[in-house]
């Protein structure tokens, strides 16, 4: 009897051990099939960093012909501050004082049917600065992975035509479950 | 006289002749006259005027009185009529008018392109004058060797210790440039704070020239950005900060520089030329 017991036990726990295991792997199968295959994932779970923040935007990014060298270095982070809750961390640190510095279309972006959706797009500046340092807070719906992606951007007016300088940058993405 | 008196009878034939066009001749003699009178005092053939007004005295059948100075009266009527001219007209005819307008114009360009200069270099052609001789004047447009002693770079105690007193508050102990141009100003502070840094933005200048400071500290080093520079950049020099090594990149004729030293990122720029900026960045302490 204690013997039939016991096999009933052993088989019990057994089977206990395997029924976890369908459910994580459906989880599994879900997740990856969301999963973006555009842009970078991030490696830390809670932080991710711009994929173009640089010491110096010399190389790479939108500058107008006319108006290289405005633009000293740029940052973007999106930060996971725990629930729903995602921070935007941005930084535009000109050469000088600027007539318009700032930040031309963040988006707020969500991976949904094989894409990045925009959830919010917005713009700010500040005026006759050096540097615009920038953090939003936003709360999101959880289920999916999200990025920010914004175009750095500074101003100085000259007599005529004011220079522009413009620099793409995204952060890698976080997913928020 | 009896030779000159059969000329005029044979002149005055050809005259009362219907074949002679009258009316062209009188005209051509007029017209010679008007020439003259446009021509200036020293062109003017006076001996000219007097023979046609004779001739068109006498095929009028009219006797020319010469009673009169020819050349006073018809210097007396360009007074006149220039007397009557308007102002403007005086001004145009007058022998400075052109060569005032063309330096005139000559100024206004070279000041509006000063004024360009000064507004994209924020030094004016003036500035850049370093010899004047006989018949020359020398500039110099290199920044690099900037001469003159506008620029002389002094200890900067004062802004130093005001800089770290104001920063204090904020929870930043930040390193600073020990040495600056001498007339150089706090012509900005602005500390802000983050969830996860403290910044401040330090603009220093003198109105012409500026070096800025951007530092943040990050409460969390995870978080620091990665300092990159980059590969292709053609003009990265590497200078030392506090004896570590750092990167001095010049962009559009300023120099960027991003150094990182404990929790603290210190962004550099500076609108001076690069042994002033190398200067201040190698006082930084």
């Amino acid at each position: 009897m204690l013997k039939k017991v016991t096999s009933v036990l052993i088989v019990f726990v057994f089977c206990l051990c395997f029924i976890p295991m369908p459910a994580v792997h459906v989880n599994a199968d879900t997740r990856n099939s969301n999963t973006p295959t555009v842009g970078t994932a991030s490696a830390d779970p809670d932080f991710a960093a711009g994929i173009y923040n640089t010491g110096s935007t010399g190389s790479g990014g939108g500058v107008s012909a006319m108006a290289v060298g405005l633009i000293g270095s740029v940052s973007l982070a999106l930060y996971h501050d725990g629930g729903n809750t995602i921070r935007l961390e941005a930084r535009t640190i000109g050469t000088e004082v600027l007539n318009k510095i700032g930040f031309q279309d963040i988006k707020l972006q969500r991976w949904q049917n094989s894409q990045w959706v925009n959830v919010k797009v917005w713009s700010t500046y500040r005026y006759n600065s050096a540097t615009y340092a920038y953090e939003s807070i936003t709360n999101v719906t959880p289920g999916y992975d999200y990025r920010y992606t914004a175009v750095h951007y500074a101003e100085k007016d000259w007599l005529i035509f004011p220079s522009v300088q413009t620099f793409y940058n995204e952060t890698s993405y976080l997913y928020i479950g | 006289m009896g030779s000159e008196g059969k000329k005029s009878e044979n002149f005055k034939d050809i005259w009362n002749s219907t074949e002679f066009d009258r009316e062209k001749i009188t005209n051509q003699l007029l017209v010679e006259i008007y020439d003259e009178f446009r021509k200036s005092d020293e062109q003017m053939d006076c001996g000219l005027i007097q023979e046609n007004m004779e001739t068109l005295h006498w095929l009028a059948g009219e006797e020319y009185f010469d009673s009169v100075n020819t050349k006073e009266e018809i210097q007396k009527a360009k007074t006149r009529a220039k007397a009557k001219r308007p102002v403007y007209k005086k001004l145009a005819h007058s022998k400075i008018f052109k060569p005032a307008v063309a330096a005139s114009l000559a100024i206004a360009m070279l000041l509006s392109a000063n004024s360009i200069l000064a507004y994209a270099t924020g030094k004016d052609i003036f500035d850049r004058i370093v010899e004047i001789g006989n018949g020359y004047i020398g500039f110099n447009f290199s920044d690099s060797a900037d001469p003159g002693s506008s620029y002389r770079m002094t200890d900067s105690n004062a802004i130093c210790r005001t800089l770290k007193k104001d920063c204090a508050p904020c929870n930043l102990f930040p390193m600073l440039p020990q040495s600056l141009p001498q007339n150089f100003k706090i012509e900005n502070f602005e500390p802000q704070k983050f969830k996860n840094s403290q910044t401040v933005s330090i603009t220093l200048g003198d109105g012409k020239n500026s070096f800025m400071i951007y530092i943040e500290r990050y409460s969390d080093r995870s978080h620091m950005p990665e300092i990159k520079i980059p590969d292709n950049e053609p003009s990265v020099k590497k200078i030392k900060i506090k004896g570590k090594d750092a990167y001095l990149t010049e962009i559009s004729n300023k120099w960027t520089s991003i150094f990182q030293e404990g929790d603290y990122v210190y962004n550099f720029s500076s609108t001076l030329d690069y042994n002033r900026t190398v200067q201040i960045l190698e006082s930084v302490n």
